[in-house]
Order: C-alpha cells, then structure tokens, then sequence
C-alpha cells in the first residue's frame, strides 16, 4: 500500500510539474522515495531481466540502442531516459512507467546508471548484467578522482552476483575484473581500424604495481591491448569484433565472422555497438533480428545529429569530456571540405563547473586550412575561445558570441556548413534553434542571398515572434565590421 | 613545474623525485621559475596527514603542510595580488595547506590554502605554489610571463618583448566579474 500511495504521489507531483512548465524529470522520483525509501527495488518484481549501463562515455547510446534491438525482438522494455541516471532518475523512471494500480510486468529493463549512483542502485536492486563501458577523466569536481570512484564502485559490489560485460580494451574498466570469476569481456581485436592516435590524456600507469604499461595496440585514448610487466593485462576477449570498417553509411562491424552493418556514424561507436550486440546475444537475440534492429536504430538527440540549414548539413554532438572532444574533432575533421566550428561551452552544475578538461582535448587537431572560423559560445565562449588561440590557429578566426543564437545567425551567413560541439546545458537549446533553422529551411523562407533588406526581413521575421528585439539589433550589427564590435562587446 | 594527480599517482612521483630533493632545494634557492599546483604545491611540503590520520610524506623543500579536510573544496575561485593583478582559476582539493610564507594572493572567492584564513598559495623567490588551476598560466598572462621573464633573465641576463595578450585578458575578466558576485561561504574566523 505504501509503494501504491508513493506511485500515486510521484505521478500527480510529476503532472504538476509539467504543468507549471518544469522539466522535473526526477521530481517524480524524489517523491516516492520520500514514501516508500527504497523505491528502486521494485524493478526486481517488474522485469524479468535488468541491466545496468555505467561508464564514463557511451551510457546513453548503449542503453537505448540495447532497447531498440530487444523491441525489435518482439521483448517489452523499460529505459530510461538520459539525464535521469541517478537513483532519483531511476525511480522516476519507475513511477512513470507504472499504470494507475499495480505494476505493468517488462520482460527486460535497460537503465543506464550514473557511475556515482552505482553503489546506492546496486544496494537496492542489484541487476542481473552490469556493463561496464570504460573510464575516462570526467568532472573531476562531481566525482572526484578516477582511483576513489573505482574503489567506492568495487566495494559496492563485492558481492555481486549478476554478471559483469566488462570493456576489455580498457585498463580502468579491467579493475572490476578480480570481483569475479567467468565474466564476459568485449573488446576490439589488435588493428581492427587503423585509429588516429590522439593526444594520451589519461594516466597510463598500471593499477597494480604503478609501472607504465606497455601497448601492442592502441585504438584510442587508453584504450587497446595492454599489458604490465607484473602480469596486469587486457584479459583474452569472450567478444571481440575482429575488424570495423567505416562505411558511407555508417560503421560495420564483423563478429565471429557475421557482419553488422550500422546506422552510427563515428568510429568510437564500435565500442557501444559491440557492448549492445553481447547485451542481446545474451537473450538470444538472432543475428538476423540484430541486423534488422541496428539498420533501423535513431541516433539519439544532439549525438552527430544532422540539421539542413542554409542547405549544408551541419552536424552537433555533445561534448562532455576530452575523450568525447577528440572523438568528435575526429569524425569532424575526417573529410577536408571547408567549415567552420562551433563550440559551446557552459559551466552550469550539469556541465561540471569546472571547465579546465577542454584544455585535455586534442584542439590541435582542428588547426587546419580548411577551418574557416571558430566560434566559440556558451557562458564560458572566452574559455573555449582561448584554448582555440593555443593551438596557434589564427586569431583573427577566432569570435566570442556568448549568445547561442547569436552564434548560430552568425554562422549561417557563411557558405560552409558548421559543425557544433556543445556540453549538456548547451545541447538541448541549440537542438531547439536549429530545428526551427531547419524548418525555416523546409517553408521555403531561407537564403534570400546577400543584398541587406532581405537579411533583415529574415531576422525581423523570427525575431519577431519570439519577442527578442535585441537580437534583432546586434544581428545588424554583425554586418558591419564584427571584429571591432566584439570589441565593444561588453561580457554580460 | 609540478601539476597534481590522484593520491595512486602522486605516491610514485614523491618516490621517484626522493634522490633529486637536495638539487630541486638549491634550484629554488638560486632563483628558478616553478609553478606548483595543487598536489604538487601540498608535496613541496613536510608532509600530508589524511583522514585516518596517516601521514603521507612530502619532499620537505619548503616549511609547510597540509591536512586532509572534512569536505573538498571546490569552487572558482578569485584571488586578488599586489604583483599580478586580479587571478582567476578553478580549485578542487581536499587537503588544507598552512604555511608562514609570503602568499600568492588573497582570496575574494572560494576558499584558497585552508578556507580559514583569507589566504592563497605561496610566492618564494620565483616559485609559485598555489591551488589555482582552470588552468591558470593562460588566463593569468602575467603570471604566464614573470616565470617565463624570470627563466629567461636568468638564463641570458636579458629582458623579453610583452606579447598580445587581449584574448587572455578578456578571458580573465570575464571570468571575475562572473563569479564575484556569487555567494560565498565566510571564514571561520570571518564575522
């Protein structure tokens, strides 16, 4: 009785939520466990089979893509949504997908865990697969150091009694691996793509006698075949894909010898495709369905999300860390036609409000000719514009539009397409300005060419409705001189 | 220059750095440019004690130490200095430093060497200890060229050209006026 009223509870407080025009993704949550403390429990009695997905990169895409390709298996899944991946965000998840009286059976929940959430998730309901995707310096200021998280995630599962699908590539994630014996280890096999090296950013030291490791191959960052002198090495791989080829259309994976063709576009996207493929093949999903379900699989938002603007395909993808920048300069800056580059950058609690990690990305990577401008944006734009001088590109291609609007009007009055990276409080504004960029595109209402009436026609025209008439002003002045009037530009 | 690292990491440093103390004292006597943060700034000193008590050694090259807190401190943090103007960074640490040295700055944001007394880092001949990262040499451009000046005049006897340095001062003052306003928690010993 006290879990129904505490459903009922989160279900009107999160209605109300909404109403009053908050997200309140967790609100909901934060209701229930208030009611019924340790809410999360019940995911035991709902679905048959529970994984969790944690890790520093690839939480999201693994998860969602493990619930596409179980629903295109015929199985009914519960998820939950990004954002929503701390014990808080899980409950909420609860609530919601509860009907009014009792609870609606799934045959598997797919929750994606936050890796400071672990011990408190596996305390009240330990799940039947833990993932373990990789670790790689994130916001040091909410998680503290790389060794305390590990140590704090091990001793919550000491006695674990799931299975572990554990990275195998990675040093970090191969720590988990004396918790257990029999796990399941995924991996890349040795010079399965011919990867850029990029800048090594993390610590390559071996966590049990602190010597360096040496690497017979690297894929990226730390990861690759590994091994210590004291005995400490990549573990021999359950489930490896032998090779990955880069396909127009997207990556291609081949495992024991069956091809998976995908819809992903990005190299380091091998390592989720391969973690969601075992997922499944551990509930007997068929290749044939895997196939099926992988070609038909949407990306999630503001992940190499493609937007029509100008009639250029601009890309954005979120930008969390140096490993998830280097990634994406990389898959940006894969092909030589010219661009222009935006970044966003926020330093609000859920960006990490310490924005020293962008100076661990391999910028230098985007020093190129073909690179036209960079415009640097977001509450910390001066930041980002900064890093962008040190990798010795010229100043004078450097601006500071703070305002993402702003950057985005700028932006549009080049040729070239541009590409955005953007932290999390950026993503979901600058999904919302470039839809409606592209659904301008789709009326018919763009590109009017250079002459100054028709520009200001366009701008009035949006500016209008959306009652910001300041942009309106210094989007005329953006046709003057703009270096000048940067200048000027006193910082908010 | 000394960065920071996790307690794993910094244990095979000090290790490694025991034979070189002697040299490294003599240096920073006779005048050498440093820049230590963070974990590098805490391990120049005697020691570090840690929650349990525990004593972790430092390399011992200057008279201070550090303790383990309660709670890290973690914030932007603004520091005010007679010699380099208004500095701006970033600190995240869980040890609390003291020392009687001459400091780097006083704090007008956040909370510096111990969030107690008001003040932050340590400024001994040309070293530079203090928590300040973000990181600090780019949008500190002054404190950027008195170590690489000082490097220099001791190497060649002469003085260097000054730079463009507009970007990096924008950034800084950006970053000041951002966060001076921002509540903050008073000293201990503050009324």
């Amino acid at each position: 009785m006290k879990t129904q009223v505490a459903i009922w509870a989160g279900k009107i407080i999160g209605v109300l939520s909404r109403a009053l025009g908050h997200g309140g993704s967790t609100i909901p949550g934060i209701v229930a466990r208030k009611l019924d403390a340790k809410f999360l429990r019940h995911s035991r009695s709902i679905a048959k089979t529970i994984f969790y997905i944690t890790g520093t990169n690839g939480k999201t895409t693994t998860a969602n893509l493990i619930s596409h390709l179980l629903q295109t298996a015929g199985q009914s899944v519960m998820t939950n949504r990004e954002g929503s991946n701390m014990v808080t965000g899980l409950s909420a998840c609860l609530v919601q997908s509860a009907p009014l009286i009792g609870w609606k059976k799934y045959d598997v929940a797919v929750l994606e865990v936050d890796e400071a959430s672990l011990p408190n998730a596996i305390a009240e309901c330990p799940s039947d697969y833990l993932l373990i995707t990789n670790f790689f310096r994130d916001q040091l200021d909410r998680y503290g150091e790389i060794d305390l998280l590990i140590k704090k995630m091990k001793d919550s599962l000491k006695y674990f009694a799931g299975n572990f699908i554990i990275n195998a590539d990675d040093p970090f994630s191969n720590r988990f691996s004396n918790l257990k014996k029999d796990n399941i280890y995924v991996g890349l096999n040795a010079h399965a793509y011919p990867f850029d090296s990029y800048l090594m950013t993390e610590s390559r030291y071996c966590p049990n006698c602190q010597n360096e490791l040496s690497y017979s191959s690297v894929h990226y960052g730390h990861l690759g075949h590994y091994h210590c002198t004291c005995g400490f090495k990549r573990p021999e791989t359950t489930f490896a894909a032998e090779k990955v080829f880069n396909d127009k259309k997207g990556i291609r994976l081949v495992i024991d010898d069956e091809e998976y063709p995908t819809t992903f576009k990005g190299l380091y996207n091998a390592y989720n495709v391969l973690f969601a493929i075992q997922a499944c093949q551990a509930l007997d999903v068929k290749p044939d369905v895997l196939r099926k379900g992988l070609m038909t699989y949407q990306n999630s938002k503001g992940r190499m999300q493609e937007f029509l603007v100008n009639g250029k395909v601009w890309r954005l993808n979120l930008v969390k860390n140096p490993a998830g920048g280097n990634v994406t300069l990389s898959e940006y800056f894969e092909g030589d036609e010219t661009k222009l580059l935006m970044f966003c950058l926020n330093d609000n609690l859920a960006d990490g409000e310490d924005i020293s990690w962008i100076w661990d990305i391999d910028m230098e990577l985007a020093n190129r000719d073909e690179l036209e401008l960079f415009i640097a944006s977001g509450t910390r734009a001066h930041d980002a514009a900064l890093r962008m001088k040190y990798t010795g590109f010229p100043e004078k291609k450097i601006i500071i539009l703070p305002d993402m609007n702003e950057a985005v009007l700028y932006a549009k009055r080049f040729e070239s397409p541009t590409y955005i990276m953007a932290t999390y409080t950026c993503l979901s504004p600058m999904i919302s300005i470039l839809s409606k960029e592209a659904e301008k595109e789709n009326k018919g209402d763009s590109n009017l060419e250079t002459s100054t009436i028709p520009l200001l026609s366009r701008y009035t025209q949006s500016v209008w409705r959306q009652g910001k008439y300041y942009l309106l002003k210094k989007a005329m002045r953006m046709e003057g001189d703009f270096s000048t009037s940067r200048r000027n530009q006193k910082p908010k | 220059m000394i960065g920071g690292g996790s307690d794993r990491e910094q244990a095979i440093v000090t290790n490694k750095l025991q034979p070189l103390v002697k040299e490294i004292k003599d240096w920073i006597e006779d005048g050498v440019s440093s820049l230590t943060i963070c974990g590098g700034y805490q391990f120049l000193g005697e020691y570090y004690k840690k929650k349990n008590g525990e004593k972790l050694k430092g390399m011992g090259i200057l008279p201070l130490y550090s303790e383990a807190g309660k709670n890290r401190l973690m914030t932007n943090l603004l520091i005010s200095t007679k010699q380099f103007g208004n500095v701006v960074g970033f600190e995240n640490h869980g040890g609390r430093t003291y020392h009687n040295l001459p400091p780097l700055g006083l704090v007008v944001n956040g909370y510096g060497n111990n969030g107690e007394n008001g003040e932050e880092g340590l400024h001994y001949h040309h070293l530079i200890g203090t928590y300040l990262h973000g990181p600090i040499l780019p949008k500190n451009p002054r404190i950027a060229d008195y170590l690489i000046e000082k490097a220099y005049e001791r190497k060649t006897g002469r003085t260097l050209e000054p730079l463009n340095d507009t970007f990096e001062n924008e950034a800084n003052e950006v970053v000041w006026e951002r966060f001076l306003h921002k509540k903050r928690t008073k000293y201990k010993n503050e009324s």
